[in-house]
């Protein structure tokens, strides 16, 4: 009675989403449940900033729900699901880019950054140091080459979501990956060259 | 004359590394590269900056995706109550058209997109316009209905605590309260029988609540209380009218009985929670019909506490004074930011909107997008008739480019 849910954690995507579009908008909970983490890294890795990646993530789930329909059940939610943030995360950032400023935007949204939250953590200094690199560099790099390297990283998707969620044909997001992680490589290569001539 | 080797092109290196090579060529990158140290250390290096990547610690602030569930939930809802998910792929559904508006709209944003839209469009002009007209009367009498529901319902939880022992109703049983033309008040929080229960009690066939659980014992809370503010809808008929005066005075009476009693029993409290409640939240749409929907939120903790130390009032009104707003920006920011402004969320920016609105003079772009931007989002967040949506839209038309 009441306010008991079932828990439906091992019930398929395919089925959960029978239910809602079936009328049952209490399922629909489950699937977020399965995907906000990811959905909120990736719209935070190509929004750079918590507030339009919050924006992004609730829109899209929005946007999925009314969609549900068109889901097909043979595939899983995920994959399905992060292209829909992607492409309201790209959205995002041409509007910001028009905007010209970003509301919002500082990283660290409850003050704290990446070194403070890896502190916590059990990694050494070189693998911190790393790590640390390793996300500068993607924020050094163009919006496109960093929405597609996220969708890769986060989402995990194959060429031809990439391809649907940029909108752009496959051999596209051969080329343009490749680019992106060339920059990658390039941006790491930068930052460490600069940390070995000014020692700390 | 070198002897220099000749190299993949690094798109091939890397779908060779994620597997999205055909068999063949697979099988000639794949010759290449156990024999090519330089390949190897480029698909290696990228391997290992991607990884490092995928453990990067989450950057969402602490209580974030418990926040955003909830957010969602409700947005979901209000989805729910304005159409719910797109129509099937056509299956034979006597000839209801199509949504026109939402659908193409909708389709343009996913995938398929193209395919569809052009099969609607070419739908479009076949429609029978009166089935279209009566169709969008129904929609907007359900849309009406629904938002009632919803304000109430189990998605207002974040919102409003749910009573103890209430229905949670889902989508097919609000329809189905539709059906029989009834104006479905409260009907997402109270179950119809506990509510004709409730109206025959008020019409004197029954005294159960003023000796009820409470004093008794004999009663259940459940029974005894009958979610009475789920009755409150100003726009009930005569008969209602008169049932629901009948009923708040009975509630009056009872709350009146139960701050009198000095230790009510464990089993009544929440009945009594519930009376007291309900008596309260009475005087409060009497007294202001249209701001009950914003007004009922007690502001979360921390943002109560930035209220309290700029002295400003829960949602924003023109008598806010500008230093106070001045001052408290950084703060509010910093609360919606932290992802912990939860259901306080659309009025913080509103303030928000405000605070920037400070600095704003015409002619300055970048600042008139994003306080309209903030004030979108208001209006997006809040309840279709809230006196909130209502401020943000005024504000929004009298903002000068």
């Amino acid at each position: 009675m009441g306010d008991k849910k079932p828990d439906r954690s091992a019930v398929p995507d395919a089925e959960i989403v029978k239910l809602v579009v079936d009328g049952e908008i209490d399922a629909f909970d489950e699937l977020v449940r399965r995907t906000r983490r990811p959905a909120y890294r990736l719209a935070r890795r190509i929004t750079r900033n918590h507030e339009d990646a919050d924006d992004v993530v609730q829109d899209s789930y929005v946007k999925a729900y009314r969609a549900l329909p068109r889901f097909d059940p043979s595939r899983a939610f995920q994959p399905w699901f992060l292209t829909i943030v992607a492409r309201s995360a790209l959205s995002q950032i041409r509007q910001r880019a028009r905007r010209a400023t970003v509301p919002l935007d500082e990283p660290g949204p409850d003050g704290t950054n990446l070194a403070d939250r890896l502190s916590e953590g059990a990694l050494d200094v070189a693998a911190k140091q790393r790590l640390l690199d390793a996300e500068e560099a993607l924020s050094k790099l163009s919006d496109e080459h960093r929405a597609i390297l996220s969708l890769r990283v986060e989402g995990d998707l194959p060429y031809s979501e990439i391809a649907s969620a940029l909108e752009i044909p496959v051999g596209t997001v051969m080329s343009r990956l490749a680019r992106a992680r060339e920059a990658l490589l390039e941006e790491v290569e930068k930052l460490r060259a600069e940390r070995f001539r000014r020692p700390s | 004359m070198t002897n220099e080797r000749i190299h993949p092109p690094s798109e091939d290196l890397f779908a060779y590394r994620d597997g999205e090579l055909t068999p063949e060529k697979r099988a000639a990158i794949e010759a290449h590269v156990m024999g090519c140290s330089v390949c190897r250390s480029l698909i290696d290096q990228v391997s290992s900056l991607e990884a490092e990547l995928r453990q990067s610690p989450d950057v969402a602030p602490a209580g974030y995706l418990d926040h955003l569930h909830e957010a969602v939930r409700a947005k979901v809802a209000v989805a729910a109550s304005e159409g719910g998910v797109e129509e099937k792929k056509a299956p034979p559904r006597e000839k209801v058209p199509p949504r026109l508006g939402t659908v193409v709209g909708a389709a343009r944003d996913e995938d398929e997109g193209p395919r569809r839209e052009r099969g609607r469009i070419k739908e479009a002009p076949s429609l029978p316009w009166a089935a279209v007209i009566g169709t969008a009367s129904a929609a907007a009498a359900v849309l009406v209905v629904v938002v009632i529901l919803i304000k109430q319902g189990p998605y207002q939880k974040i919102l409003l605590p749910t009573p103890k022992g209430a229905t949670v109703t889902t989508a097919p049983a609000r329809q189905e309260s539709l059906v029989g033309g009834e104006r479905a008040v409260g009907g997402a929080n109270v179950d119809l029988k506990e509510r004709e229960a409730a109206k025959k009690e008020v019409a004197g066939t029954k005294v159960a609540i003023g000796a009820g659980a409470a004093t008794s014992g004999t009663t259940a809370p459940e029974q005894v209380a009958p979610k009475p503010f789920a009755n409150l809808n100003p726009a009930e008929s005569p008969t209602e009218e008169k049932q629901d005066e009948a009923l708040k005075d009975k509630l009056a009476k009872r709350a009146d009985e139960i701050v009198a009693q000095p230790a009510p029993s464990a089993a009544g409290n929440q009945a009594e929670a519930d009376l007291m409640d309900a008596k309260t939240r009475m005087q409060q749409r009497a007294a202001s019909p249209r701001a009950f929907a914003d007004e009922q939120l007690a502001p979360g903790p921390a943002y109560d506490a930035i209220l309290k130390r700029y002295n400003l009032p829960p949602l924003w009104a023109p008598r806010v004074s500008t230093e106070a707003l001045a001052n408290a920006e950084s703060e509010l920011r910093n609360l919606y930011v932290s992802g912990n402004a939860g259901t306080d969320s659309a009025r913080v920016r509103l303030y928000i909107a405000e605070a920037v609105r400070l600095r704003y003079s015409p002619g300055d772009a970048p600042l008139y997008d994003e306080i309209v931007h903030h004030y979108r989002r208001v209006i997006e967040m809040s309840a279709p008739d809230s006196e909130m949506r209502r401020v943000a839209e005024e504000r929004l038309r009298s903002l000068e480019r």
